[in-house]
């Protein structure tokens, strides 16, 4: 479907699939909560737009993370307060209130990664976003991001080292 | 993850595990974003606010908004009043006088942020300041009409920046309480309100539950600086929304009905 010929029913049925998904990247590429919101929206906006340039052969979700990452790219850039930190606190302690001790474990383990996250440079984050937490493979990311199969799977050994002194760091931290 | 990695060290496999999952977003969210879709896309006709009945808050995209649902002609409505103000404290909402610009002009210095709609008896008729402080003026509008839904909301200040206390982590909470009342103005006793974090959707809805006291007084205590809905309802009764955004720094929606300004000298106060 390109901007002039995709129907609507057919981009809200995607857009309704869809944005969990992004949301939940967009989080973890480290946007503020507080810029979810424009953020998913700028990136639908790509994808009415650009949905001519979308191999229909290939998975959408690769697709669609190459698209929020350069936007969530573009906004920290110009964030101009560079000392928050980028995580979806108010989201993630309001859910921490709701969710009852069951979910807290879980809440903790989600608020503990997506820090841990925050301290990869973007480039070693999305390889380990899309591998282990989005499950593609090495091929498929390497066409999205568009570098090589081999520097896929050295950023990916990079990111989990520097994922996992991360998560040592923040629980020490937290002890 | 069918190609040649290892498995990632235990103790990541179990924080992946944690996050794969994805969460469904709140309905009120997904209806908001898709509303603003539609009008920055062009989508024409019927259909853009989902089954919520939200379908009115289109284009409103980030900031404040207060609605108020009313019945149609003749029948009773009630109204929200819902008042946000600092853990450092500031004027106690009152339901007398004119509680709006007091509250307003007694917190200059707080990040306090206040939403009214008054319903009046007789024809609908709307009152709708807001402040936000942290340096912004109060803003304030009066509109009326017969319309079933009314919008209050602002700005699209090009290169207002958002104040420091945007959606972050160590911002004053700020507390959410106000009354219910009927059309008459009288307080509506165990009136059901709800109180939903409108961002929480990528965690899971959040959401808080109260009945009113004999005095229509509902109190949800601190809450984040976020944004959020707040709900009331009484069987038989149409139920009144107000959205509100205690982040309130840039408002927006079709209605332009009030706008916040930026004053000269902002920065220096926040840093």
């Amino acid at each position: 479907m390109t901007p002039g010929s995709v129907d609507e029913p057919t981009f809200r049925a995607l857009y309704e699939r869809e944005l969990p998904y992004v949301l939940r990247t967009l989080q973890r590429l480290g946007v503020p909560a507080s810029d979810l919101e424009d953020l998913a929206h700028e990136i639908f906006v790509v994808v009415y737009r650009r949905w001519g340039d979308y191999d229909s052969q290939r998975p959408l979700r690769p697709w669609l993370f190459g698209i929020a990452l350069r936007t969530a790219s573009r906004a920290l850039d110009r964030r101009w307060r560079q000392a928050e930190v980028p995580v979806g606190n108010a989201a993630l302690e309001m859910s921490a209130v709701s969710a009852g001790d069951a979910v807290a474990g879980v809440q903790d383990a989600r608020d503990l990664l997506l820090r841990a996250l925050a301290a990869l440079d973007v480039d070693h984050r999305a390889v380990c976003i899309l591998h282990d937490l989005d499950g593609q493979v090495a091929p498929e990311i390497a066409a999205v991001l568009e570098i090589p199969v081999n520097t896929v799977y050295s950023r990916l050994r990079a990111a989990r080292q520097q994922l996992a002194a991360a998560v040592r760091r923040l629980q020490g931290e937290g002890k | 993850m069918n190609d040649r990695f290892d498995s990632p060290p235990r103790e990541l496999g179990v924080l992946f595990a944690s996050e794969r999952e994805i969460p469904a977003v709140a309905t009120v969210l997904r209806d908001r974003i898709y509303a603003r879709l539609r009008s920055t896309l062009g989508f024409a006709g019927p259909g853009g606010g989902g089954n919520s009945g939200w379908t009115g808050l289109s284009g409103a995209g980030i900031g404040a908004i207060l609605a108020v649902l009313l019945g149609s002609g003749g029948v009773a409505f009630f109204a929200v009043r819902a008042l946000m103000e600092s853990s450092a404290g500031g004027a106690p909402f009152s339901s007398e006088g004119n509680p709006t610009d007091r509250a307003i002009e007694g917190r200059s210095s707080a990040a306090p942020s206040l939403a009214s709609m008054e319903s009046p008896s007789g024809p609908p008729r709307f009152r709708a300041s807001a402040s936000v402080g942290a340096g912004y003026r109060p803003a304030e509008d009066r509109f009326g009409g017969s319309a079933r839904e009314q919008s209050v909301d602002a700005a699209q200040d090009a290169g207002l920046e958002s104040p420091q206390w945007f959606g972050q982590r160590g911002v004053e909470p700020r507390r959410i309480a106000g009354r219910v009342l009927d059309s008459d103005g009288r307080p509506l006793s165990r009136a059901s309100v709800s109180l939903e974090g409108i961002l929480s959707a990528a965690d899971g809805a959040f959401e808080q539950r109260a009945l009113t006291g004999p005095d229509g007084g509902f109190d949800f205590g601190l809450v984040s600086a976020w944004t959020y809905v707040v709900t009331a309802s009484v069987t038989g009764r149409r139920s009144a929304v107000v959205s509100i955004d205690l982040r309130g720094a840039r408002w927006r929606s079709p209605g332009t009905a009030a706008a916040l300004r930026e004053p000269a000298g902002f920065r220096q106060h926040s840093g």
